[in-house]
C-alpha cells in the first residue's frame, strides 16, 4: 500500500479513538430510557467496572456460574424492572434455555403478526408495554432437507415457517449490462458464478437469526430456524456495484420505513436529514413502491406481500428501467438441501454454517438420532455412556470427550512426559453434560484417557478413531432402505479426511 | 472458601477485561461503528461474565466474544445503514479531504475490519487473527481486498 494511505490510516485510528471515548463519556452522562437487567456488578455500582463503558448496561451472573457470596438476583424483581424488548433477552444455559429462546421467538412472532394487521390502523407504539402476553405458535408450512458435509440428506428435515425464510432474486427485467455481472453477497465472503445461474447455491448463503431447538421424550432432535437472514447478517445480493437487492421477511416495518432506513444509510450517507424526503410512488406490480433518488442513486422499496418487504438500491439506473427490475424480482425457491450441523458450544449456541470451526464437536441429528462429531458424518450416537472421539487430519489430532452424566476428565499423556488434565470446554447441553477439547501434533500424543472425579482411570471407554458405520448410528433401522453410493463412501473411507472440509458442497439447482 | 473463590472469579475476570476490552472495542467498532461497536463491546463483557467459568477455560476467549459479538448486533442492525465511523481529522490545511471515513464506511465488514486493525492500529496479522477468530491466510484476503476497494473509494 502506499505510504501516504498509510499514513491517513494510522492517524485515523486517533480519529476513532478519540470518537470512542467521545461516544463512551456522553453515553454515561446521559440517562438511557430502557433500563436493562441489573444484577450484583454493573459499573455504576461498582467502579472497577466503569470502564466497560456503558454504566446501563449491567452485568449479570449466570445462576450456574454465580460466585458465592455475590448477592442473588431476583428473578421477579428483574422482570419488573425490565422494560428492553423480549427479543433483546439472553438465551441461558441448558434446554431451559432453548425453550425460554422458542418461547421468545413466538412472542415476537406474534408481535410482528399484530403489529401487520393493525400498523394501518394506528401509529405502532414499539415499547414493551405494547407487547401481548399470547403466544401464537408459528405454523410450519414446510420442511428443508439437511445434509451432511458429504452431502447426505439424511439429517432430520428443518421447519419452515409463515415468512420467516426465502430469498428474492431479480429474474427478469435486469438490463443485460447487469445480468452479467457477478452476483455477490453482503457481508459474505460468497461469490457466485452467474453462468451456475443460481444464487441460491451456497449453502453458507443462509444464516439463521434465531434457532429454537427441542428434544422431545423420544430423543428426536427438532430444529426450527426462525429469521432466516442471507449472508453474513445482511439480506442483500448485489449485482457489482450498481444493484443491490435486499429483503426484510417477517418484518413489522412499513415500506416507507424501510425506505428511509435504507435511505438514510445508503442514499444520503452521513448527510442526515432530520425528516424524510417525499418519496416518489411507483407501481411495482399490485404493490405501490416508494422511491427516492439522490442523483445517480436511488432506493426502491416496495411490500411484497405482509410482512416481506424488499428494496432495491441502485447506482446508475433509470427510475424506469429500477420498476422494470422490481416487477421481476420475485421469491426464489427455496433450495432442497440445506446443511445445518448443529455445532456444541460453550454457551449452548446452535449456529449455522457460518460458525463451523475444526476443532468443534458437532451435535447432530440423524434419523432422529442425536450424535457427537468432529464432522458429521464420523457422528458418535449419544446412547448414554462417555465417548472418546478423535480425528486426525495432517499431523494434528484432536481429541474429543463427551459424556451425558457424571463428573468426568479428559486426560492426555504427551511423549515429553507431561500430562494435561484437558479443561472442559462445553456445559449444560441437554442430553450433553460436558465436552472436552484438545488439539495436538499427532507425534507428541503418548495416549489419553477418561478420568473420574477422584482422578482415577475409567476403563473401558472405546475410542471413536475410525468412521463408524452409518448403519451403528442409525440406531433404529436403514436410513431409507437401500444407502445409495456416496453413503457407502462415507461409510467405509474417509480415513485422515480434513475436518475443514465442511465447507459445504453446493447443492446444484434442481 | 467461597467468598475467596468468588473474589478470585472477580479478579480473573477484571484481569481479563483489562486486557481484552479494548481490543474487543476497536474490533467491534471497526466492524460495527462508534454506537454500536461501543454497545457491543458492554454487551460482550456482560456476556462474558454471565458464562465466566465457560469463557474462561477457551483457549481463545476474546476471539470467541467477538463471534458474540457479531450476533448481537442483529439486534442493532438497521437496514442498508453504513457504520458510523468518525470524519477524518483534517491533517493539513491544504488537503482537507474527510472521504476516509466515508470510504471504510462503504467496505465490506470484515474488509474494514481487517484495514483498520492491520493498517490503522498497527496489529501484526497473528493479533488480528486472533480477535477476529479467522486463519491469517484469511485475514490477508480480506487486507488484500480491502485496500483495494478502499482505494477505488478514495478515487475522486
Amino acid at each position: 500500500m502506499t505510504n501516504g494511505l498509510d499514513t491517513r490510516l494510522h492517524r485515523y485510528s486517533e480519529t476513532l479513538d478519540a470518537a470512542i471515548s467521545v461516544d463512551v463519556t456522553t453515553r454515561s452522562a446521559r440517562t438511557r430510557p430502557e433500563t436493562r437487567v441489573r444484577g450484583s456488578i454493573d459499573s455504576q455500582s461498582n467502579p472497577r467496572f466503569a470502564h466497560f463503558g456503558d454504566p446501563h448496561r449491567a452485568l449479570r451472573r449466570n445462576r450456574h456460574t454465580a460466585a458465592a457470596g455475590e448477592p442473588e438476583v431476583r428473578a421477579r424483581e428483574l422482570r419488573g424492572a425490565r422494560t428492553s424488548p423480549p427479543g433483546a433477552g439472553r438465551a441461558q444455559p441448558g434446554l431451559r434455555g432453548i425453550r425460554v429462546c422458542l418461547a421468545v421467538a413466538g412472542v415476537a412472532t406474534s408481535v410482528g403478526l399484530i403489529w401487520n394487521t393493525t400498523r394501518d390502523q394506528a401509529v405502532p407504539d414499539r415499547s414493551a408495554a405494547s407487547v401481548p402476553t399470547t403466544t401464537i405458535a408459528p405454523t410450519p408450512i414446510g420442511t428443508l432437507r439437511a445434509i451432511d458435509e458429504g452431502g447426505h440428506n439424511h439429517l432430520d428435515t428443518i421447519q419452515i415457517t409463515p415468512r420467516t425464510i426465502g430469498w428474492f432474486v431479480a429474474g427478469t427485467g435486469l438490463p443485460p449490462d447487469l445480468a452479467k455481472l457477478p452476483i455477490s453477497y453482503a457481508g459474505s465472503q460468497a461469490a457466485v458464478d452467474p453462468t451456475e445461474a443460481d444464487p441460491l447455491g451456497p449453502s453458507a448463503l443462509f444464516e439463521c437469526a434465531s434457532w429454537t431447538a427441542n428434544i422431545p421424550d423420544d430423543g428426536h432432535l427438532a430444529a426450527t430456524c426462525s429469521g432466516l437472514v442471507g449472508g453474513d447478517l445482511v439480506s442483500q445480493v448485489n449485482y457489482g456495484d450498481r444493484l443491490g437487492i435486499g429483503v426484510d421477511l417477517g418484518s413489522a416495518t412499513t415500506a416507507q420505513e424501510l425506505l428511509w432506513m435504507v435511505a438514510d444509510g445508503g442514499l444520503w450517507g452521513y448527510e442526515r436529514f432530520p425528516n424524510p424526503p417525499v418519496p416518489t410512488e411507483v407501481a411495482v406490480g399490485d404493490a405501490t413502491g416508494y422511491l427516492y433518488r439522490n442523483g445517480d442513486r436511488a432506493v426502491l422499496a416496495w411490500e411484497h406481500s405482509p410482512g416481506v418487504l424488499v428494496w432495491l438500491q441502485s447506482t446508475g439506473i433509470d427510475d424506469a428501467t429500477l420498476a422494470t427490475i422490481a416487477r421481476g424480482t420475485y421469491p426464489a425457491p427455496l433450495p432442497d438441501r440445506l446443511a445445518l450441523p448443529l455445532v456444541v458450544g460453550p454457551a449452548h449456541t446452535l449456529r449455522g454454517l457460518g460458525d463451523l470451526k475444526t476443532d468443534q464437536l458437532k451435535w447432530a441429528s440423524i434419523d432422529g438420532h442425536s450424535c457427537v462429531g468432529f464432522t458429521v458424518t464420523r457422528c458418535t450416537p449419544l446412547d448414554g455412556e462417555p465417548h472418546l472421539i478423535t480425528e486426525a487430519f495432517d499431523d494434528q489430532m484432536l481429541i474429543g470427550a463427551v459424556w451425558t452424566a457424571g463428573d468426568i476428565g479428559l486426560r492426555v499423556h504427551l511423549t515429553s512426559g507431561d500430562i494435561v488434565d484437558v479443561p472442559r470446554t462445553f456445559v449444560g447441553l441437554e442430553p450433553i453434560s460436558e465436552t472436552h477439547v484438545a488439539q495436538y501434533r499427532s507425534g507428541d500424543v503418548a495416549g489419553f484417557e477418561l478420568v473420574d472425579g477422584a482422578g482415577a482411570s475409567i476403563p473401558d471407554i472405546a475410542v471413536q478413531s475410525t468412521p463408524p458405520s452409518l448403519t451403528t448410528i442409525v440406531v433404529g433401522g436403514p436410513l431409507d432402505g437401500q444407502p445409495s453410493a456416496e453413503r457407502e463412501r462415507a461409510v467405509d473411507g474417509g480415513g485422515g479426511r480434513r475436518p475443514d472440509a465442511l465447507r459445504q458442497p453446493r447443492p446444484k439447482a434442481s | 472458601m467461597g467468598a475467596e473463590s468468588g473474589m478470585t472469579d472477580v479478579s480473573a475476570f477484571e484481569t481479563f477485561v483489562g486486557d481484552a476490552e479494548p481490543r474487543l472495542r476497536r474490533t467491534l467498532v471497526a466492524r460495527f461503528g462508534v454506537e454500536v461497536g461501543n454497545d457491543l463491546t458492554a454487551d460482550v463483557i456482560a456476556y462474558a461474565w454471565e458464562h465466566w467459568e465457560a469463557i474462561a477455560s477457551m483457549a481463545n476467549p476474546v476471539g470467541y466474544l467477538y463471534r458474540v459479538g457479531q450476533s448481537s448486533a442483529r439486534r442493532y442492525r438497521r437496514w442498508g445503514r453504513r457504520p458510523s465511523l468518525p470524519v477524518e481529522e483534517s491533517f493539513s490545511p491544504a488537503d482537507p479531504e474527510p472521504a476516509l471515513g466515508a470510504a471504510l464506511a462503504r467496505l465490506r465488514p470484515d474488509q474494514r475490519t481487517a484495514v483498520l486493525l492491520v493498517h490503522a492500529y498497527g496489529w501484526s496479522y497473528a493479533e488480528a487473527a486472533e480477535v477476529l477468530d479467522i486463519p491469517i491466510t484469511t485475514l490477508r484476503n480480506h487486507l488484500h481486498r480491502g485496500l483495494a476497494r478502499l482505494r477505488q473509494n478514495l478515487e475522486p
